[in-house]
């Protein structure tokens, strides 16, 4: 038994190990400016699970490579898993700016778009670890409420109660909004440099509009298995080989 | 200006007669003769010094020319007055005729004399004699003289031409090529116009500048002895690459031609000659370059540069005050395409103020291209203390003798910039001494290479097993104590709550018994239940068992939950009252039922705003 766990402990070391000399080297690799080399090991990483570090670095490399689609589709799955980081966000910023198309995006309801901004601020766990303290702050306030004897400090458990509760509450719906968003990811990003938008599924379809490499469109139609049914963030709507895209 | 007027004659007439340079103070020798003339010429070999007082003239053998004539002696002198300042000047010429018997290069030696007391020598010089005219049998074209011809009228191709050559036909990018076209005339050329040039398409043209005393000289080309002449020179810089033309040339030339004279007037006065001018249109072959492109490879600092060139640069001061001016002077100096090359790149630290650079070229033209100088001044101002470097400064330009990339590389520079004065005077538009941030450049921010764990897809905490335990554990263990303690919770929550909360509503329900009470006039009973009232509201609302009161401890108790002590003074003297008019006899009770019911009443309300949970 013991020798079996030792075993397991050692497979686990070098597990560990391996897999950080890895991104060790995809990191070295990126900073002499073998961008080519680095994105290739980031990419086989990236086979064996999910990383916000490694998508930004995926992203910068690709940035580096002058590939903006990739780039900017590596940041947006680093930010989906690290929502409120200051440096991807920066970095998408900077690919943004650099693709061709103009984005307009609707204008939202300030307080639709400090909820949502309120939320991205951070990722599905660490909402669920907020509510969880907030649940044993409520526990907490209620063993006040319940065992003193002073009508103050009873009246200070009671609503210390009530009010953590609420927040446990709030936390845990930010929460799952954060997982559903990786759950279902309804946003893609344009690889092709250039793409037509069409009003029907097929090449025969009404040309609607020309959208270029790195806009983020989402996809209001997933049924189909070739073409996609897409929305802008102004609000346009159309079909798009699904050949074009790649789903964040 | 009579007086300049025949100054100016007598200089034409002594340049005439001396056909030499003239030093007017230096006593000096002064051979001349022609460069070339050809086999059976005659020609003048005159020895020309500027003094009179000439003793003991002697010349060495000239044993390769037969000499005809000479020395023969002329002496000249003049005096000018000009504004009252006389200069007067004396020469005495000897005079050789010769003439050439045989081809070849042949050194006329140098002439001695003493002048002024002073032994002095010519410089020897050679004169070359050309073969024999061929076409056109005897006399050929003697120097000055014009060629007459037979058959007038008409004019050979070979009698007048224009040759355009170039230096080179193979050259790369930017490569000089010298392009020269000259006169071979074996007939009196009067002059040329209606001149047209090509407009060297492909190229960048700098005409060299030809001295404005054109000199004729002979020369043999083709069996024919011609006077030639370079008419026009250019330097061409090819801005193509491939097969560029030189396209022909068009001159438009006039010939005067001598004809034998039929009018005998016309004879008597011009010599037996009559002059005819016969028009002649003269073109160039074109030419082909073949320009190869620069090899690829270009190194960095590559500005152009074309040719054989060096650097050198120089820093006004390495040691100034912020806000100086400090500047940095390069030198090119070479042979190339000088003027095309962009001056080269410096990078000066980010926090100095560059001005454009400013470029001076001093140049000449010659057959390799422009030579010369170009001195780049780049003026900078250091805004801020510090010590700078300036980095070296590359340049780089091909080489065209090795037909490679060549760069150099200036010195760098170590700049200590001090505080400066602070004067507002010195700086620009110093309004506040903080500046706006610059963004140089923008780029992403760098990767992060902290060590991570991979979690699978869609692998989170959130929503787990796990993590709804961390609900239901606690939330268990919770219950169960709940369950264990409830009792006390209960009568946490009831004895002292529900009590305090209640006790007005009793107090104020045995008061209204106690008021029906009054109506009735039942004394004994009405005071009882007002004691009951009160002292039962003051057990409720001070959370203290009834059994524990008493008249003594009442007192501290109201004043720990801060009741006034106006209000407990009327508190404890209704309580006397009480129980004193229980006791008292009939009448006496009856007389301050009222006053009791009402004191009793507001007593309560006082205490009720005052004792607060």
């Amino acid at each position: 038994m013991k020798q079996h766990i030792s075993i397991l402990f050692a497979l686990l070391f070098a597990v560990t190990s391996a897999f950080a000399q890895t991104k060790a080297q995809a990191d070295s690799a990126y900073i002499n400016k073998e961008y080519a080399q680095a994105i290739e090991i980031y990419e086989s990483l990236l086979q064996q699970g999910e990383s916000g570090e490694i998508y930004y670095n995926l992203g910068n490399a690709y940035f580096k490579q002058d590939e903006l689609g990739r780039a900017i589709l590596n940041y947006e799955r680093a930010l989906l898993l690290q929502p409120g980081n200051a440096d991807v966000s920066a970095n998408l910023d900077i690919a943004r700016a650099k693709t061709v198309d103009k984005i307009n995006p609707n204008p939202e309801v300030f307080f639709v778009a400090w909820t949502r901004a309120l939320i991205n601020m951070l990722p599905v766990d660490t909402w669920g670890a907020w509510g969880i303290g907030f649940f044993f702050c409520t526990l907490a306030a209620l063993a006040i409420y319940f065992f003193t004897k002073g009508v103050r400090w009873r009246k200070i458990g009671f609503f210390a109660a009530l009010i953590s509760l609420i927040l446990c509450i709030v936390t845990n719906l930010f929460a799952f909004e954060q997982k559903g968003k990786i759950d279902h990811r309804t946003d893609a990003i344009v690889l092709s440099p250039s793409v037509t938008v069409r009003s029907t599924p097929s090449d025969e379809g009404t040309s609607l509009f020309v959208i270029h490499e790195g806009r983020k469109v989402s996809i209001k139609d997933n049924s189909m298995k070739e073409w996609k049914e897409i929305t802008l963030e102004d609000g346009k709507v159309g079909w798009i080989p699904v050949c074009a895209i790649e789903i964040i | 200006m009579i007086m300049k007027k025949t100054f100016y004659i007598w200089i034409l007439l002594n340049v005439w007669m001396l056909t030499g340079i003239y030093a007017a103070n230096q006593v000096g020798i002064t051979a001349n003769a022609p460069d070339a003339v050809a086999v059976g010429d005659q020609f003048r070999l005159s020895f020309t010094i500027n003094t009179q007082n000439v003793r003991d003239f002697r010349v060495g053998e000239i044993k390769d020319f037969d000499v005809l004539m000479g020395p023969s002696r002329s002496q000249q002198s003049s005096t000018q007055m000009i504004n009252g300042k006389v200069t007067s000047s004396s020469s005495i010429t000897f005079t050789y005729i010769l003439m050439a018997n045989k081809e070849g290069t042949f050194t006329i030696p140098a002439a001695t004399a003493q002048a002024d007391g002073k032994e002095v020598a010519s410089t020897p010089f050679q004169v070359k004699v050309l073969p024999k005219d061929e076409a056109n049998g005897i006399g050929g074209v003697g120097s000055g003289d014009t060629q007459t011809s037979r058959n007038s009228g008409t004019l050979n191709a070979t009698d007048l031409f224009i040759t355009s050559t170039t230096s080179k036909t193979t050259v790369y990018e930017q490569e000089a090529i010298l392009l020269t076209y000259k006169i071979y005339a074996a007939v009196d050329l009067r002059g040329f116009d209606n001149v047209k040039l090509p407009d060297f398409k492909g190229f960048q043209s700098q005409e060299v500048e030809l001295p404005d005393d054109r000199r004729w000289e002979l020369e043999h080309y083709r069996g024919r002895n011609y006077r030639t002449t370079i008419y026009r020179q250019f330097v061409l810089f090819p801005q193509q690459t491939g097969q560029l033309e030189i396209e022909s040339a068009r001159f438009d030339a006039s010939v005067a031609r001598a004809t034998e004279a039929i009018d005998p007037f016309d004879a008597f006065f011009n010599r037996g000659n009559t002059y005819v001018e016969i028009k002649k249109t003269l073109t160039t072959p074109k030419i082909l370059v073949t320009v190869n492109p620069l090899p690829s490879g270009k190194p960095d600092g590559y500005t152009g540069g074309v040719g054989d060139f060096s650097i050198s640069s120089s820093l006004s001061s390495n040691h100034v005050k912020a806000n100086d001016a400090v500047t940095l002077k390069l030198d090119i100096t070479g042979v190339g395409n000088l003027k095309l090359i962009k001056a080269p790149e410096v990078k000066f630290p980010d926090d100095f103020e560059i001005y454009d650079p400013k470029v001076d070229n001093q140049f000449r033209i010659t057959s390799t291209g422009l030579s010369g100088s170009q001195t780049i001044e780049y003026l900078v101002i250091p805004r801020n203390a510090g010590n700078y470097k300036i980095p070296a400064v590359k340049f780089s330009y091909f080489d065209t003798k090795s037909q490679s990339y060549k760069t150099l590389t200036t010195e760098a520079y170590e700049l200590q910039v001090d505080k400066g004065d602070g004067t507002s005077s010195q700086t620009v538009a110093n309004y506040n001494n903080k500046e706006d941030l610059r963004i140089l450049n923008e780029d992403i921010r760098f990767i992060k290479q902290n060590d991570v764990t991979l979690r699978p897809r869609g692998g989170y905490f959130f929503n787990s097993l796990g993590y709804w335990l961390f609900y239901l554990i606690p939330l268990a263990i919770f219950i169960i104590i709940f369950i264990i303690y409830r009792r006390q919770i209960a009568e946490n929550a009831n004895v002292t709550k529900m009590k305090n909360k209640k006790a007005n509503k009793v107090a104020l329900k045995r008061m209204k018994e106690a008021g029906k009470l009054l109506a009735d006039g039942n004394g004994d009973q009405f005071y009882d239940e007002v004691l009951k009232a009160l002292w039962g509201y003051t057990s409720d609302k001070l959370n203290i068992p009834s059994s524990m009161l008493s008249k003594d401890n009442i007192e501290g108790q109201l004043k720990e939950h801060q009741v006034s002590q106006e209000v407990i003074n009327e508190f404890i003297e209704i309580l006397d009252t009480c129980e004193f008019a229980r006791f008292a006899p009939g009448e006496e009770k009856h007389q301050n039922m009222d006053k009791v019911y009402a004191s009793a009443l507001d007593t309560i309300g006082k205490m009720e705003n005052t004792i607060k949970h």
